[in-house]
């Protein structure tokens, strides 16, 4: 294993964990912690729509996954219609998922390496046949592959309610954290994304703030 | 167990008025701001107002007060009077006319409420409506803005504000004259009915003397050895001496009378003198009691506002904040909250 990822080329000038701030993936840890931490196999990282920071998020639970276990981790880029990691991380865009699950490129061509030893398969060009390349990996048993090979697989899902496939995405993992953004999102809004959802998911809540003074949320919280 | 959900809804609700206030304090402070703005600087640009004003004395003597009514002073009996003349669309309007108010009012518009001079200006002056008459822009000022209160048993003071000092004290002088006028010409109407009323009662009572010695005499010269224990000749020289009695103090009466109504025409007759008469204002009135209250009402108007819009703003925003509105809502499980942070580039 260790000679293959030699092969690999190391890629990514920007490691998942720079695209975030310490605060943010101090948080990132205790959330992973509470999600049973090393004994994560597989999580996917959804959100009600987009704009939530769906995948920034799952980019720090690969990098905590690394970092505070040492784990062997895929981070895993599902959103075939507005793909993003590649860009954030200064990564290659292809091949990725896309060209795997097609059979045009193996799933060590599309792995690519960071210097700490996470690996990313990024999504590729899904030409607009995102919903059909998720059906395609439920049932090709690539995931499962993918699972084997890697200690834990996080996965950056497409939003539940702009994606058609979304729902059948997080479904093939054994946990889904929705990311909610907090002041943004309506309740309204995750009450429907998660409605029907088995398992219930989890929830982050993102960009939590508050404008109220030190002395008055002292105040409320006692 | 009930009583403490209540209060954790109530502690959220207020958490979350709370955290909208903080949020956008700039937009629920504005109409707190704004209205306090506006009322300053709609009295500032409203005219310096003068104020006259004259203190008169009402004899006690002369206006006893009601026995009916032990704690009412002359002062306040006769201030209660001067406030119904002012009710009285005739009296406003002789005042008016009598003084300069009248003229200033017809020169100046000043009875038009500040939003018809704004859409008269704006050319929208059909939608304010008509302007007022001058002599409803008369009534209205007197009635209203005309100040009477009593300032010591027997003392009341007038006082009344124009944008111009001339006015103010013309008005007041203008007010008092009136009073006078319409007191004296009561008093002289009431003393000129007593008088009547005596004069006929003398002349019915000289009339009953003239009868009861008539009656007399014609008893005597038919009973020439009447004397002293004829009991007719008694009761008719009783009825005499009692008719003689009532005829004069009907007399002294209607004496008294005459005297009270010749004394209406004299100095002072009228029951009041002014003591202090009104003068031409110096200072135009301070602003700051005007001020103050603008500021007041503004405020509370704009506070009005603010809370409606905190309430609105609240209602619209149906946002998550915190991970207990999750749990609540949803049931969902909540693995933590991400602070806020800036994302680097």
């Amino acid at each position: 294993m260790m000679r293959r990822q030699q092969e690999l080329r190391i890629v990514g000038a920007r490691h998942p964990s720079l695209i975030v701030g310490a605060p943010f993936l101090q948080a990132c840890s205790a959330a992973s912690l509470h999600l049973g931490g090393p004994s994560i196999a597989s999580l996917g990282v959804t959100s009600a729509v987009r704009g939530e920071g769906r995948s920034s998020i799952a980019a720090a639970m690969a990098a905590v996954q690394q970092r505070d276990y040492r784990r062997h981790v895929l981070l895993l880029e599902m959103d075939f219609d507005q793909p993003s990691l590649a860009t954030r991380l200064h990564t290659n865009m292809t091949p990725g998922l896309a060209d795997v699950i097609r059979g045009e490129v193996s799933i060590d061509d599309a792995l690519q390496l960071f210097p700490d030893g996470t690996m990313m398969i990024t999504a590729g060009v899904a030409s607009g046949n995102g919903a059909r390349l998720t059906v395609d990996l439920k049932s090709s048993g690539l995931l499962a592959e993918l699972t084997r090979r890697f200690e834990v697989v996080v996965a950056d899902l497409p939003p539940l309610l702009e994606s058609s496939f979304a729902r059948v995405a997080a479904g093939l993992f054994d946990r889904t954290l929705l990311v909610v953004r907090a002041g943004v999102t309506p309740i309204g809004q995750v009450q429907e994304a998660t409605a029907g959802l088995d398992p219930a998911p989890v929830v982050l809540l993102n960009g939590a703030s508050t404008r109220l003074p030190a002395w008055l949320r002292r105040l409320t919280q006692a | 167990m009930c009583a403490a959900e209540t209060l954790l809804d109530w502690t959220r609700q207020v958490i979350r008025y709370l955290e909208t206030f903080f949020r956008h304090r700039l937009l629920v402070l504005m109409p707190l701001l704004l209205a306090g703005a506006m009322s300053i600087g709609i009295t500032m640009a409203q005219p310096r107002t003068y104020e006259s004003s004259a203190r008169i004395w009402f004899y006690g003597s002369t206006l006893s007060p009601n026995p009916a009514q032990p704690g009412v002073s002359v002062a306040d009996r006769e201030a209660a009077v001067f406030v119904e003349l002012l009710g009285s669309r005739a009296f406003d309007l002789k005042v008016g006319q009598r003084g300069p108010l009248a003229a200033y009012v017809a020169a100046t518009q000043g009875g038009r409420s500040l939003p018809s001079k704004v859409l008269a200006k704006v050319g929208l002056s059909s939608l304010a409506g008509s302007a007022p008459s001058v002599d409803d822009q008369l009534f209205a000022l007197l009635s209203k803005r005309v100040a009477v209160a009593s300032s010591g048993p027997e003392v009341v003071a007038i006082s009344f504000r124009a944008a111009e000092p001339a006015v103010a004290q013309g008005t007041v002088q203008a007010l008092v004259d009136q009073f006078s006028d319409e007191v004296l010409a009561n008093r002289k109407t009431e003393a000129q009915t007593v008088v009547d009323f005596f004069e006929q009662q003398v002349k019915d009572q000289a009339a009953a003397v003239a009868s009861a010695g008539a009656d007399l005499s014609k008893y005597v010269a038919a009973h020439p050895r009447a004397d002293g224990t004829d009991v007719t000749l008694i009761a008719l020289q009783h009825a005499a001496d009692q008719a003689k009695q009532r005829h004069d103090e009907s007399l002294l009466e209607l004496g008294q009378a005459k005297l009270d109504l010749a004394a209406q025409s004299q100095a002072g007759g009228s029951g009041f003198r002014v003591i202090d008469p009104p003068t031409t204002p110096a200072q135009p009135l301070s602003r700051l009691p005007d001020l103050l209250r603008a500021l007041m009402g503004g405020l509370l108007a704009g506070l009005l506002v603010a809370a409606c819009g905190l309430i609105a703003l609240t209602a619209a925003d149906s946002s998550v904040r915190r991970a207990a509105e999750i749990r609540q809502a949803l049931g969902l499980r909540v693995v933590g909250e991400i602070p806020l942070v800036r994302q680097r580039s």
